[in-house]
């Protein structure tokens, strides 16, 4: 039985839906990420889970418990906040005690179990200090202890490292999967940052206008999204509008300008002379400054053009190559150590591998 | 350009000497020996003396305190009220008249903010006494505090009281327990200013109090009608010196609790 099923759950403020007849199930021990840009209404489905909002419609089982009714205060499910929402009047340990004294527990046991999350995130040194005399990544953690120290079944993180720098944003999605693990308990995270969300999640359910577009493992959600909101939103992507023109087997070949594109097609194969959106990775693209044969003829999933655009960014550079017919092509690749940098106006000879070529579902209106 | 210069030094002694040399004034005599109000004749604490052993300002000052600490009151629990209602309820039918009425006895004239209740209680047939000040009080106080909460409210981040019930309190122990004190400086500064406003108010309290209420600014108006006495002068240093450090003391929370970190 899943720790947590949501079924058939709407919400909407207005006219417009925010979460739109969602099901989800999140297992123990698991970690969820909600991805998707803002407005999508994934922290509304947190809000759900959290019983900050009443769902208009459908159910939310803990556990096999109908919780639909059960007020915030009432359900074993904690929340970290965005904005921290760290009480500014009571010191680091009397906020993170805040939740066991609302259970009525004996004084020792709300003390040791305090001084335990204080220990487990390091901020034993800052028990005494207003929250207003600690740093972002310092309150961060005592709101993450805060909620912690409850031992929820289920711990939801509304953007939990928005307000960090960089360095510590990625130092601190480690520590959290650490905690993932080391608790158990599960992990329901909101994000609108695609790499954070591969950084945390065993599944990733990515979000847009109230539903859910794909919810997948992060490998599958970036290698095979379904379609170009994923794809476009996981990573920069390259985007054909293909004409198909005949299938051998699994492999489809359509043409996109003066493309050829062969790429594998499972189940529902384009008919002959439908069209077919397929996306391309940047780095899946193999760069070439040589061609590839003296006498060389653009064959299916090869193309040869100039550089237009050069992005270097340490580790990588990208690319945008104009191809002969003017589709442009972004690629990326590896900076090695000893090879000279691309440059501007330089012919390059790309190629990719049919499995490369991610076919799309058509977009719903 | 020179922050010190000739015309800006004159401007701010011209300022301030309109404003407080007649308070000064009042105060300077209120040390004197002689019985001629306008003829110095020595320090002396001889009219404080003879106010404090003069049991009908003793009286008044003491309906004072009383009208002004319940007012005050009342006035703090119906302004947060009706701050509460203005910054959490959303856009409800009618929230542009009630934000209206809330803050009109700050706009209205205080003649006939008096009249208008002095009709009320008398159509009701209450009787005019300490309790109807203490209303009339509260309700030009309330004004007030609304401003004063309201500001607070409305910088205070809405998942405070969210995390509090996330955490296990019910919706009355998270308002309680972590709005409340959030709140409190904006709360003391709104009581402040309430029970300031209320002790040196006369129009209002002239129109509503009754035989045997009088307040002590009423009873130095209708002393004053007879001739200014040196006692009175006392009696208005001893005024001003209470107001001036409640209103300070009101303004330093206010700023406190806009400036403080939420």
């Amino acid at each position: 039985m899943p720790l947590l099923q949501l079924s058939g759950v709407s919400k909407s403020y207005g006219a417009e839906p925010a979460v739109d007849t969602l099901d989800l199930s999140v297992e123990d021990g698991e970690s969820l990420v909600l991805l998707g840009p803002s407005g999508c209404g994934k922290s509304t489905l947190l809000r759900l889970i959290a019983g900050l909002e009443a769902p208009d419609s459908g159910r939310i089982l803990l556990d096999g418990r109908d919780i639909t009714a059960l007020p915030s205060h009432r359900r074993p499910v904690n929340m970290m906040f965005q904005s921290y929402a760290l009480f500014p009047h009571l010191n680091v340990r009397d906020n993170i005690a805040f939740g066991l004294r609302r259970e009525g527990l004996a004084t020792a046991e709300i003390a040791s179990r305090t001084s335990e999350a204080m220990a487990m995130l390091e901020i034993a040194d800052f028990a005494a200090r207003k929250p207003h005399q600690l740093s972002g990544g310092q309150q961060q953690r005592v709101a993450l202890a805060r909620a912690l120290v409850k031992r929820p079944r289920l711990l939801l993180l509304d953007e939990p490292l928005g307000a960090l720098d960089k360095r510590l944003r990625q130092q601190t999605q480690a520590e959290l999967r650490r905690l993932n693990r080391q608790t158990g308990i599960a992990f329901v995270f909101v994000t609108h940052d695609n790499d954070e969300a591969m950084a945390l999640a065993d599944r990733i359910a990515v979000m847009n206008r109230g539903r859910f577009r794909q919810l997948d493992a992060p490998r599958r959600v970036y290698d095979r999204p379904v379609d170009r909101f994923v794809a476009s939103l996981m990573c920069e992507t390259n985007l054909f509008n293909a004409a198909v023109e005949s299938g051998i087997g699994g492999l489809v070949a359509a043409r996109s300008g003066t493309l050829l594109l062969h790429y594998s097609a499972d189940a529902d194969r384009p008919t002959r002379g439908g069209r077919q959106e397929l996306a391309l990775r940047l780095e899946q693209i193999e760069i070439s400054r040589d061609p590839p044969a003296p006498h060389w003829v653009p064959g299916p999933n090869t193309a040869s053009g100039i550089i237009t655009d050069i992005d270097y960014i340490g580790d990588m550079t990208g690319i945008s190559v104009r191809l002969d017919d003017g589709q442009v092509l972004k690629a990326s690749q590896l900076n090695a150590l000893h090879e000279p940098l691309l440059e501007l106006d330089q012919p390059v000879w790309l190629s990719w591998d049919a499995d490369a070529l991610v076919p799309l579902r058509a977009e719903e209106a | 350009m020179n922050r010190f210069s000739p015309l800006n030094l004159a401007a701010l002694g011209f300022g301030l000497a309109f404003l407080y040399l007649p308070i000064l004034l009042v105060v300077v005599f209120s040390f004197n020996a002689s019985k001629l109000v306008t003829v110095w004749g020595g320090f002396s604490l001889h009219w404080y003396g003879v106010l404090f052993s003069s049991p009908a300002y003793l009286e008044a000052a003491w309906h004072s305190l009383q009208i002004g600490a319940v007012a005050a009151t009342l006035a703090t629990l119906l302004g947060t009220l009706g701050a509460l209602a203005l910054t959490r309820l959303g856009r409800f039918p009618g929230r542009q008249v009630f934000a209206g009425l809330m803050l009109a006895p700050m706009v209205l004239p205080e003649v006939i903010l008096g009249v208008a209740t002095l009709l009320l209680f008398v159509s009701l047939d209450i009787e005019r006494g300490l309790a109807t000040v203490m209303i009339v009080h509260a309700t030009f106080g309330a004004a007030f505090v609304l401003v004063i909460v309201q500001a607070k409210l409305v910088g205070l981040d809405p998942d405070l009281e969210a995390a509090a019930r996330d955490l296990g309190a019910g919706p009355v122990q998270a308002f309680m327990l972590v709005t409340v004190p959030a709140l409190t400086p904006a709360l003391a500064a709104g009581w402040l200013l309430a029970f300031t406003l209320s002790l040196d108010d006369v129009v209002l309290a002239s129109f509503v109090n009754g035989p045997g209420a009088t307040t002590l600014p009423v009873r130095v108006y209708s002393a004053v009608r007879l001739g200014i006495s040196p006692e009175i002068n006392a009696i208005s240093t001893l005024l001003i010196a209470l107001v001036s450090v409640f209103v300070i003391a009101a303004s330093l929370l206010y700023k406190r609790s806009l400036t403080g970190r939420r």
